[in-house]
């Protein structure tokens, strides 16, 4: 354990402390007292218990491995009896697994030993530490940097409420791992197609935590050019690089004492991610440009639309921070997978949109359910509801009949479901290449990446996916026609 | 005379003990070590794997916290053998593991037995 500089804590706090190892017991006490908390020593499971329930303490420093009991067993025994108890576990490196089992199970935070001095304080001060409230221009913050959240249109509601329409089973058991994880600092890994709602569910885990009075900040990864996003991730100082005109909080600062969401993670530059693991290690940010780091406590909720595991075989993702952060692991069902739900979610949107556009729809009819219950939805959830509120701008009635459905719609209908993220549309009797002829090759391949980008409706990420390009070159590609056509 | 744990670290954790605390806490390492090593013996012998990843659990930690490096990635071995429960594997890396404690519990000794803590120094 290395030494940091002296480390007093805020407050005194009363630590358990249930460690066999009594050398062990002897640094670790040290260091605690040594930072002005108040440490009860256990060496068993049994001691421990018997400690816990006796005594109110703020926090359970538990190791995982004791002679008399399985530590897991012990903590889950310590939750039953007070659930909002702070437990960090300590584990040695060959017992990682437990460890990541612990975090599921409502641990607080994870150590792996040896651990130094710096990392065993911190760890400690962020499960203790209160959750402040947020001025209100990091609010704003979050407002604008957030990206519009897939789900329903009263998702707001939906996210305080930490539900989602619908109540196939699928569903359920998704809402009940929110219910379970949501009070937890464990970093939650969500997956799914595109349009499933993992943003949402992002919310969903934010609004049950006790953080929930906290900012909420979303950031694509894969939206912004890699040569800004540490600046947006980390933030800047003014004068580090051209065009860094005033210091600027990045997302991780906006998000201290709230939820941080890093949408499609798996984009993220190697570089970056070694920056972002150094994060989740420290509790720390150092804006680009800045000589301190600064300390946060923010709670990591990420997301991808690809297979993660994938990502890190082909070197894309780094394996530590892949493990660091698939914790608790959340994979959103295609629409098509949530029995009735599509029709209970289009009811809902349905009722929402004619509220705002002042029309007086109030069910589908039948043969429409039965359609909607047979579609593929590739879209997913975002499919549905551009299809209602389709139907509610053109149309006027009190039940949606098939004749209200755009032409499409049908066509669909009778296709197979696909698992690709992107429906593509059929050869349609041979491509027409004769319009191409007289073109330089660089026309020729902004006019595909136009047209792709038009099919992908604007979204550069899953237009670049489509062309098997990284999005930053796309976002290259894009702002050099911006500076020609300029 | 070259030693199997990380002077710096070790320096570190006696100042963090305090002086008044160092002769117990180097007393302390010395004897986990010690309990660890009597223990993993028969616990290879009855192929006990329950024990023996208490055990190197143990020693993965120990080592670590005073940088024994070449202890550390022996146990880190022996640990990962347990938990695949191979028993040729886990009796070679005994080998190795019985060794290097053994030395560094010798080494820790002759620390402790120096008069004054700026003596100790490692």
């Amino acid at each position: 354990m290395s030494r940091a500089p002296a480390v007093r804590a805020a407050k005194a706090t009363t630590i358990l402390l249930i460690e066999d190892t009594a050398s062990l017991q002897i640094v670790y006490r040290s260091v605690l007292e040594g930072a002005g908390h108040t440490v009860h020593l256990a060496a068993t499971a049994a001691e421990g218990i018997e400690l816990f329930r006796n005594l109110e303490v703020n926090l359970v420093l538990l190791d995982l491995i004791l002679p008399d009991r399985d530590g897991l067993d012990l903590m889950k025994d310590m939750l039953d009896l007070r659930p909002g108890t702070k437990i960090i576990v300590i584990t040695a490196n060959g017992s990682i697994n437990k460890a990541v089992e612990a975090m599921r199970a409502g641990a607080t935070e994870f150590l792996v030993k040896p651990f130094d001095e710096t990392r065993f304080l911190d760890a400690v001060r962020n499960a203790v530490l209160p959750i402040a409230p947020r001025p209100a221009s990091l609010r704003a913050v979050a407002t604008t940097t957030a990206s519009p959240p897939t789900g329903l249109p009263m998702q707001t509601t939906e996210a305080t409420s930490g539900t989602f329409i619908g109540s196939s089973e699928p569903m359920k058991r998704i809402q009940s791992k929110i219910a379970s994880v949501a009070k937890s600092m464990a970093t939650v890994f969500i997956t799914g197609q595109s349009g499933t709602g993992k943003e949402l569910c992002a919310l969903a885990v934010h609004a049950g935590s006790n953080r929930a009075s906290g900012p909420f900040i979303a950031l694509n990864c894969g939206a912004i050019p890699q040569d800004l996003l540490e600046s947006e991730v980390f933030g800047h100082v003014k004068g580090s690089f051209t065009g860094a005109i005033s210091d600027k909080p990045g997302a991780a600062t906006a998000a201290d004492g709230g939820t941080l969401f890093l949408d499609e993670i798996c984009e993220m530059a190697p570089a970056l991610q070694t920056k972002l693991l150094r994060f989740l290690q420290t509790s720390t940010v150092q804006p680009v440009g800045a000589t301190r780091p600064r300390k946060v406590n923010v709670r990591i909720v990420c997301a991808t639309n690809r297979d993660p595991l994938d990502a890190v075989r082909r070197g894309l993702f780094r394996e530590d921070l892949y493990y660091r952060l698939f914790v608790v692991p959340i994979h959103m069902p295609l629409l098509r997978e949530r029995e009735t739900d599509v029709i209970e979610i289009a009811i809902a949107a349905l009722h929402h949109f004619s509220a705002e556009e002042g029309r007086s729809f109030r069910s589908l009819d039948p043969q429409v359910e039965d359609l909607f219950l047979r579609l593929p939805w590739p879209g997913n959830v975002r499919q549905l509801l551009n299809v209602m509120r389709n139907i509610v701008v053109l149309n006027d009635a009190a039940v949606v009949t098939l004749d209200m459905l755009p032409g499409d719609l049908a066509q669909d209908a009778s296709q197979k479901p696909t698992g690709a993220p992107v429906a593509i549309p059929a050869d349609t009797g041979g491509l027409k290449l004769d319009h191409l002829i007289g073109k330089t090759l660089a026309e020729i391949e902004r006019e595909v990446i136009e047209a792709s980008l038009s099919f992908c409706g604007g979204s550069v990420p899953k237009a670049a996916r489509m062309l098997d390009l990284a999005p930053s070159t796309l976002y290259r590609k894009i702002e050099a026609w911006g500076g020609a056509s300029g | 005379m070259i030693v199997d744990y990380d002077r710096g670290v070790l320096e570190n954790l006696m100042r963090i003990v305090g002086p008044g605390r160092t002769d117990g806490f180097l007393a302390q390492l010395a004897r986990d070590l010690d309990q660890t090593l009597t223990a993993i013996g028969p616990a290879t012998d009855r192929l006990d794997w329950t024990e023996l990843r208490r055990l190197t659990h143990n020693l993965i930690a120990l080592s670590g916290t005073i940088g024994a490096d070449r202890l550390h990635s022996a146990a880190l071995r022996m640990n990962h053998d347990s938990n695949t429960e191979n028993p040729a594997e886990v009796a070679v890396s005994f080998i190795d593991v019985a060794n290097l404690t053994a030395r560094l519990i010798a080494q820790l000794q002759t620390l402790r037995d120096k008069p004054t803590l700026e003596d100790r120094t490692p």
